[in-house]
């Protein structure tokens, strides 16, 4: 435990914390873009929609960053625990930091507009950056590029804006159309890119 | 040394993922929003019951409308702002509405009711017309009369008071109302509107404006990716020591690279733009009009072509300010500002990075705009060589230092 507890140490210090800082520049911004104050559902969904589950693509996407220097991935891969815990614990603390941050928006609109339910902003926050970061993880995982990951992420958020309903359950959005019966299928598309991402990622090491 | 530097970045290029995701993107984007439809070609008919918009400069009638916006407005309790150039939903409070309210009543001498109710009856009739453009024309052309002792100076002043209110970027700024107001088209204004289209733009230039709105949208992001991608390949392929040593200056090794990724990215948007002008053109000649062979081409060149400089040499800069990929999310922020805060999508081009004209033809509008126009996209092209020179000055700098853009080891 305390040989994983010095790596996610190392990762968070060495690897993570500049997209830390730049999750918490893109929160702090956020009061400049989005008012907060006496919105109804339908508003405070289009805040977290359009605004805060863009915190997904900076929290997930770069999980495997340190990986893409190849003497990094051999001197990783011939140590004697899995990668694919590491990789987990990665993913791990960025969902744990993804629902902090969902939290605290919540909190705030909770507070300011008592009108919206902070139950499903808070589910659908999450399903949605989870999934939209999900995406971006798998490719950057898959190309071994995280810009091809950013790529992902953020051309399928922009294909979002206008064709949202040509991606069926997977469209994003829906909280803002106040359709909340498609998050399940989000969330386990996102759990599925997180593992397919993860075990292909196995696969070509092993290669 | 500069060609065949130029010729082996071209070739990476092409070897490169994010370069062929940057091209299947652009094709389906770009093949989905040009839907082929063919009936501005057609000459307007006496009898058609609406024949699109125009722009005319009106203060009277500027003024009536802007009241019926700003009573609609405080009525739905919700107004769009674009405080820092993003769109900011503001939602008024009751202290607020009343405010608001007093100032309705001032510009119009009647009770705020009254005038909802009154004034703007008609916006709160249900209409019959399938056409969506005629509906959004007649709910956005409701009137409120304003008293006839108010000036258009004291109207504006009464606007500053309401920006006060909403906060800043709102639709009630004075300067933003110089561009006059919409009003529906007569046949001869139409009749007009379509022989500038077609003696002027040839048809395809007017096609070729509505191609190049819809590429400048995703042209300002997408290019970010292949340009990044070429910057931090040095580091990523740890090869930055060698191409160091090598003999190439460093403005010989960046230009090269610069103009390869400008090359590479807008071929594939010169070829679309070619194919896709061959229906209109093909119409066009069916018809018996005389159609602009370059019409689509031409307009590419001015108008996506510094886009394209703009978005990767900036890439390029602020790949070697950080020597990371957070530049992407720079300008991901600069790309989707500048979307999100264009108040109109036909014109307003100012200093927009993403020129909109999202119609096709309204060619005596753009005539009157082009020099607005052909200042924004020279300022960019400008732009794009200033951060090109720049990035190369980065580059330089650390090639000298060994690797370091500031001389200071770091550790590790």
């Amino acid at each position: 435990m305390e040989k994983y507890a010095k790596l996610e140490k190392y990762y968070l210090k060495h690897h993570y914390f500049p997209h830390l800082l730049l999750a918490a520049f893109f929160c702090l911004l956020s009061g400049g873009f989005m008012s907060f104050r006496n919105l109804n559902q339908t508003q405070a969904a289009q805040v977290m929609e359009m605004y805060v589950i863009l915190t997904g693509i900076i929290l997930f996407v770069p999980v495997f960053m340190p990986e893409q220097d190849a003497d990094i991935w051999s001197l990783e891969r011939s140590k004697c625990m899995p990668m694919w815990k590491l990789y987990l614990k990665r993913t791990i603390t960025a969902a744990i930091v993804q629902a902090l941050i969902i939290s605290g928006f919540v909190l705030l609109l909770a507070k300011q507009s008592p009108a919206a339910d902070p139950g499903v902003l808070w589910s659908g926050s999450f399903c949605e950056a989870l999934f939209l970061g999900s995406i971006g993880y798998f490719c950057g995982a898959v190309f071994n590029q995280v810009i091809i990951g950013y790529m992902g992420s953020i051309l399928f958020f922009a294909a979002n804006i206008g064709l949202s309903e040509r991606f069926g359950v997977f469209g994003l959005f829906q909280m803002m159309r106040q359709n909340d019966s498609c998050l399940l299928w989000k969330l386990a598309a996102g759990v599925f890119f997180f593992i397919a991402a993860i075990v292909l990622r196995e696969r070509l090491a092993g290669k | 040394m500069f060609l065949t530097l130029f010729g082996k970045e071209c070739k990476m290029m092409l070897k490169s993922v994010s370069y062929y995701i940057f091209v299947i993107v652009f094709v389906w984007f770009i093949s989905s929003q040009m839907d082929g439809s063919l009936s501005e070609m057609e000459r307007p008919k006496p009898d058609q019951s609406f024949y699109g918009t125009t722009y005319v400069q009106d203060k009277q009638l500027l003024m009536e409308r802007k009241l019926a916006e700003l009573t609609l407005d405080i009525y739905y309790g919700n107004f769009s702002t674009y405080p820092l150039g993003f769109f900011r939903n503001v939602k008024i409070n009751d202290a607020e509405k009343q405010q608001l309210q007093k100032i309705v009543e001032e510009c119009s001498g009647k009770r705020f009711d009254d005038v909802l109710y009154g004034d703007l009856a008609d916006y709160f009739t249900p209409t019959e017309s399938e056409d969506m453009e005629e509906v959004v024309a007649r709910t956005s052309g409701c009137q409120v009369k304003v008293k006839e002792s108010l000036t258009y100076e004291a109207f504006c002043e009464k606007m500053n008071q309401v920006c006060d209110i909403v906060g800043a970027g709102s639709a009630y700024e004075p300067k933003k109302m110089e561009r006059g107001v919409s009003v529906p088209m007569s046949y001869e204004q139409a009749v007009e509107e379509y022989q500038a289209m077609t003696e002027k733009d040839r048809v395809t230039g007017a096609f070729g404006r509505l191609f190049c709105d819809y590429a400048s949208v995703m042209l300002a992001i997408l290019p970010v990716f292949p340009a990044m991608a070429c910057v931090l390949k040095e580091k990523r392929n740890k090869c930055s020591e060698v191409i160091y040593a090598r003999q190439a200056s460093s403005i010989a090794v960046v230009f090269s690279r610069y103009l390869a990724c400008v090359v590479m990215m807008f071929l594939p948007v010169l070829i679309s733009a070619i194919v896709m002008q061959q229906p209109y053109l093909f119409h066009a000649r069916t018809l018996g009009l005389s159609a602009d062979l370059f019409g689509f081409v031409k307009y590419v060149i001015l108008w996506l072509l510094p886009e394209i400089m703009a978005v990767t040499a900036a890439a390029f800069f602020l790949g070697q300010l950080t020597n990371g990929i957070f530049g992407i999310f720079i300008q991901a922020v600069w790309a989707y500002g500048d979307l999100m805060s264009a108040a109109t999508l036909v014109g307003s081009f100012g200093m927009r990075l993403v020129a909109r004209w999202n119609t096709v033809g309204q060619t005596v509008y753009f005539e009157q705009l082009k020099g607005q126009f052909l200042m924004n996209r020279g300022f960019y092209a400008v732009l794009s060589l200033l951060f090109v020179l720049s990035a190369a000055l980065l580059y330089g700098k650390r090639r000298g230092n060994g690797g370091l853009l500031y001389g200071k080891v770091r550790k590790a």
